[in-house]
């Protein structure tokens, strides 16, 4: 939709930092040096625990807080100097905060008519605001009128009708039901793609952000932790924080004991995990992960030929039926719990049996150990 | 037999001590009065029983000419004390629609501290407190003296026995009337409205005259009113800092009932202080509904 080359640096941010002083006189660092680059028409999601500085990030761009130091350019012109009436991004809020005394029409419009947006041109563009978000004619009916759901739409059409640069949208679906939450994401998807514009969406729940998202950005006390498409999140996390915060994760804590072919063979307390890599050494301590679904179920029968090392000895504690697939949650020898998701047809074994959980060794991800470390200070 | 539902007999039982007190302490005064007011004041005090309109008359425009002489004078009064509660009303939300934001940004504690010192001065007598003021403001007082000590001034102001002397006294007393309402409305509104005011380009002043003047409308109202009608009536003050110079309505009131004894004329008055109060009110309200046909 838009005719310039979608710019690969439209909003950037610089050494960003942000402290609070909170009210027994300590200093949190709610933004602790980020630096990001978001594109001009991309999707992209501050995902993290809360207090992790994402509803900070998104005020500080919006105008309604201010940033200790830092800088942060959109489309090449430094953004903090701007009052937030003046900054060519308009915000979605998380409670909506539509103006319950005024109408649809007015809530919509209230940006045209700030803009002394003539009357008829007025009225066209917020029909089509209100189009585009699946709502016609509700124009003359007030904001408690509407259900949550509609009054979401609203929130949405009050903001993409000033046409800006960027959306921020603030946990804008937390208050829907499941059902309405997932079409909603679907729909502001469609709706962004449309649109052509970057949209900035902070969540906490990382599903959402999975399903929406071109890039997740995942922050943790102030800092980023990583930068990446849902898959990159998913399959190749930088941190442990990232694999445990994103997804059900099995991590495995070892020495490298054994390196041949391209695969390493972990001790992990007493359990032999093995890996492809080319870059562990023998000795070199790791964190490996392997995702409950990356788990096949051979109950009892004794390993055979290729496979053999490519398992896990474990004892099933229980096993959760959830639709399509069954949750076993299992235990190792030496006492670690580990989850793995079997699809219901294959899972006919019963509580307490010694089962093998076979893996493929290239499924298996080397968490990085810098970042590692990194994490392991942050949560000391 | 007809017979009364539940919730009719509860709204009877509801409302009966409320209508039975007002109706015997509010109704039928204010209908003695409207009587009285037509009645003939009698030789020594009290009435004669006789139809007797020249009351009205005395300050409307028509007098018999030998009893009775109209003098505009008491219409005069009406309308300065008309102008010094308008102002009153004016004034007091000025300060007070500030202080009502500051206070509502505290945090919880510093809230109810101030909340606590606005309503403080209602734990002494006003008659003491407007003796204070006597203090501060008469020639030799501490507002001359200070003006004075800073060279501001090389005469004494004559602040006493003035109208401004009346307006300062009357929004000290009526401060707390205009804050509690007006901190009220201005509490609820939520915060994000005015960042959303913001988000979508409107400039302090216009979030304020767009989204912050009529989401807290109900309190500025609520004040306003509460401010202006006992301001209106109000001898107190006009009698202990306006003295024999300011005379507001209610001192001419008090004076007719309490000294000249003419207890009709007295009670004219106060009708036609009452018409002109619901006149003013009632066209405020309109104006302010008009502009703000929601809710």
């Amino acid at each position: 939709m838009s005719e310039r080359n979608s710019a690969p640096d439209f909003l950037k941010i610089k050494n960003a930092m942000r402290h609070f002083q909170t009210p027994e006189g300590s200093l949190v660092k709610a933004l602790d040096g980020i630096n990001l680059t978001i594109a001009q028409s991309e999707f992209i999601t501050l995902l993290g625990p809360s207090g992790c500085g994402k509803t900070t990030l998104l005020n500080i761009i919006a105008g309604f807080e201010r940033l200790d130091s830092g800088k942060i350019l959109l489309d090449n012109s430094p953004l903090l100097e701007l009052p937030a009436h003046k900054r060519p991004v308009n915000t979605v809020f998380q409670s909506y905060a539509l103006f319950p005394h005024l109408n649809i029409g007015d809530n919509v419009g209230y940006g045209l008519d700030i803009h002394g947006v003539a009357k008829q041109e007025r009225n066209k563009r917020v029909a089509e605001a209100l189009e585009m978000v699946g709502l016609q004619g509700v124009e003359k009916r007030r904001p408690t009128q509407l259900s949550g759901g509609q009054q979401q739409r609203v929130a949405l059409a009050r903001a993409i009708v000033n046409r800006p640069k960027m959306l921020l949208l603030d946990e804008p679906l937390s208050a829907l039901d499941r059902n309405l939450r997932m079409k909603m994401q679907i729909e502001l998807k469609n709706l962004q793609a449309e649109l052509g514009i970057c949209f900035l969406f902070v969540t906490h729940d990382q599903e959402e952000a999975l399903t929406m998202s071109d890039r997740i950005v995942v922050l943790n006390g102030g800092k980023v932790e990583q930068v990446g498409t849902p898959d990159e999140i998913y399959h190749r996390p930088a941190s442990r924080f990232v694999s445990e915060f994103i997804g059900e994760s099995n991590i495995f804590s070892g020495t490298v004991s054994r390196c041949e072919n391209g695969l390493a063979l972990v001790n992990a307390d007493g359990s032999e995990i093995v890996c492809q890599s080319q870059q562990l050494r023998v000795g070199q301590p790791v964190s490996l992960l392997l995702r409950p679904e990356h788990f096949q179920l051979v109950a009892g029968s004794p390993a055979s030929g290729t496979s053999s090392q490519a398992m896990i000895q474990a004892r099933l504690q229980q096993s959760v039926f959830i639709g399509r697939d069954h949750q076993l949650h299992c235990q190792m020898a030496n006492g670690q719990p580990i989850s793995a998701l079997i699809r219901s047809a294959m899972a006919a074994v019963q509580p307490g049996q010694a089962i093998e959980l076979h893996y493929d060794p290239a499924a298996v991800h080397v968490i990085p150990a810098a970042a590692q470390q990194s994490a392991d200070e942050e949560a000391a | 037999m007809k017979s009364f539902s539940r919730q009719q007999k509860q709204l009877v039982l509801l409302l009966a001590p409320a209508t039975l007190f007002l109706g015997i302490f509010f109704i039928g005064p204010l209908l003695i009065m409207a009587v009285y007011s037509f009645l003939e004041p009698g030789l020594y005090g009290g009435v004669e029983w006789n139809f007797y309109h020249w009351n009205y008359g005395r300050v409307l425009g028509w007098a018999d000419g030998f009893y009775e002489e109209f003098d505009l004078v008491y219409l005069e009064i009406l309308a300065r004390s008309a102008g010094l509660a308008l102002a009153t009303t004016l004034l007091t939300l000025l300060v007070c629609y500030p202080a009502a934001f500051w206070i509502s940004r505290m945090s919880t504690r510093g809230k109810a501290l101030c909340l606590f010192l606005i309503t403080l001065p209602f734990f002494s007598s006003m008659i003491i407190r407007l003796y204070a003021w006597i203090l501060i403001l008469r020639d030799s007082g501490f507002a001359n003296q200070i003006l004075d000590a800073l060279g501001l001034i090389s005469e004494p102001l004559g602040l006493m026995y003035s109208s401004t002397a009346v307006v300062i006294g009357m929004i000290y007393i009526f401060v707390p009337f205009m804050f509690l309402p007006l901190y009220s409305s201005v509490e609820k509104i939520d915060g994000k409205l005015i960042q959303a005011s913001q988000d979508l380009g409107a400039a302090p002043l216009t979030t304020f005259r767009k989204v912050i003047l009529p989401l807290t409308l109900p309190g500025v109202i609520a004040g306003s009113v509460l401010v202006f009608i006992p301001s209106l009536g109000n001898f107190v003050v006009p009698s202990m800092l306006g003295g024999a110079k300011v005379v507001m309505i209610g001192n001419l009131v008090e004076q007719q009932f309490l000294y000249a004894r003419n207890w009709p004329f007295g009670a004219t008055l106060s009708m036609l202080m009452i018409v002109s109060m619901l006149v003013i009110v009632s066209f405020y309200l309109f104006k302010v509904m008009k502009n703000q046909p929601q809710s």
